[in-house]
């Protein structure tokens, strides 16, 4: 029979008889499932907040990591080339050739030079918003961005090696759609190569102007190098070249 | 006994937790109901187990008997001690712990007549599963017919005077207990239990032809 049964304190009330014979139909037990239902439920209730916080709070540090980790490499991946709008281009070599010995001023005296007198694409500060949209395609590239090429003979990037997406969004930031993909990519490649001639802090001591053209030599444009010295020697005709 | 005692208390032998723990039990003795459940209340839940299994069956026959509804029992049962574990911490041994626990698988039963007015009735507890296999035909069929005529008559009891024959069987209640737990006072549990006792002894006692 039941051995949990408590005796009754006082059982002067309950006929013996009664007793034996409820006792010996109430001999039910409880269910295991019941068992195991309040016993997890005691322990649950005992265990400290903190740790029962983890159960639910671990899958969903994970997943929350997880979907950040996916979001992360998707935005990587599918980033708007937009996002580069701040590129710093140098300034001069944007829009017109580089200036000609023909073009540029004569220089009379050892004077700085004036503004007015430089060519008209280094006083050029503001890019226009053709060129900009164009360096922001120069991402995909990683190279630094510069102007539009003075000749097609800078052209070293072929249709082949530019990206199908720069491409497309060169083509609807532009709008231009008769221009061709070899000048598009020249455009954007050939920046990278391009240094500025002298800059107007340049040309204001004779020594930086020197360094500018010996610079230009060894980068191998002589063309520019030359019309520099050129306009070196008006300046100052008595120097020894270096 | 006495020997082991003065061991026990000896200062050399004393375990130092037992004077930080007022409720620590001697090594000796069956730990009470009280003090197993203040060691729950501190996070001990080996001590709620053997509190559980201490009373568990008997809530169960309880619930069972006074619902005369299998799941029903076990919803009133789960929920009785899911009151128990919360209230815990505010647990205070002022009274026994049969008391405290029965009053409230009482309360639960009220609040669950109070929610379902339509009470089902529905009896799906079996009395005669194992019968004794010493007896012989006929005594065996009479003890049979005995328990099914009590099983009946418990059934037919006034919901009152089955709460407190159950108090008193199941839960091992005095008459003091059992007033505290129905909200009655002594006379009325004491005559509550008189005419439950009468009505059940009748049952039993009654001629097998009768029945």
């Amino acid at each position: 029979m039941t051995e949990d049964r408590i005796r009754p304190e006082s059982d002067d009330e309950v006929d013996s008889l009664v007793t034996r014979t409820y006792r010996e139909i109430a001999n039910e037990l409880t269910p295991e499932h019941l068992n195991k239902a309040v016993m997890q439920q005691a322990g649950d209730a005992a265990r400290p907040r903190y740790l029962r916080s983890v159960s639910w709070t671990r899958p969903m540090a994970w997943a929350a990591t997880v979907t950040l980790c996916v979001a992360l490499v998707l935005e990587i991946t599918n980033a708007p080339v937009s996002e580069i709008s701040d590129v710093v281009l140098p300034p001069g070599r944007l829009d017109a050739p580089a200036p000609s010995a023909t073009d540029a001023p004569t220089l009379t005296s050892p004077e700085p030079l004036k503004a007015e007198a430089l060519p008209e694409a280094m006083q050029e500060a503001e890019v226009p918003a053709e060129r900009k949209r164009t360096a922001k395609m120069s991402k995909d590239f990683r190279q630094p961005v510069a102007a539009k090429p003075a000749s097609a003979e800078e052209f070293s990037m072929k249709d082949d090696d530019m990206p199908g997406q720069a491409r497309e969004i060169a083509t609807l930031q532009t709008g231009d759609t008769n221009e061709t993909d070899q000048e598009l990519g020249a455009r954007t490649i050939s920046a990278g190569s391009a240094e500025p001639s002298c800059s107007e802090t340049d040309v204001t001591k004779p020594d930086s102007w020197l360094l500018c053209i010996q610079k230009l030599e060894d980068a191998g444009r002589m063309v520019e190098a030359s019309e520099q010295r050129a306009l070196y020697d008006a300046a100052y005709p008595a120097d020894e070249p270096l | 006994m006495a020997a082991a005692t003065h061991v026990m208390t000896h200062p050399e032998f004393r375990v130092p937790r037992a004077a930080a723990v007022p409720y620590a039990l001697k090594m000796d003795e069956t730990p009470e109901d009280s003090a197993l459940m203040l060691r729950y209340r501190d996070g001990d839940v080996a001590a709620f187990e053997v509190l559980y299994r201490r009373h568990n069956n008997a809530l169960y026959r309880y619930l069972l008997r006074l619902c005369h509804h299998r799941d029903t029992a076990e919803d009133i049962f789960q929920d009785v001690w899911g009151k128990i574990i919360k209230s815990r911490q505010n647990y205070r041994p002022t009274a026994k712990f049969s008391t405290f626990l029965y009053r409230v698988a009482h309360n639960c039963f009220i609040d669950h007549i109070r929610r379902n007015k339509r009470h089902s009735h529905t009896v799906d507890i079996e009395p005669d599963k194992q019968p004794d296999p010493g007896d012989q035909p006929e005594a065996l069929a009479e003890r049979s017919m005995a328990r099914r005529r009590l099983d009946a008559a418990l059934r037919a009891l006034p919901e009152e005077q089955r709460d407190v024959f159950l108090l008193h069987e199941e839960a091992g209640l005095n008459l003091d207990q059992i007033a505290s737990v129905t909200g009655a006072n002594r006379e009325t549990a004491k005559s509550r239990l008189r005419y439950a006792v009468n009505k059940l002894r009748v049952a039993v006692n009654e001629p097998a032809e009768t029945s």
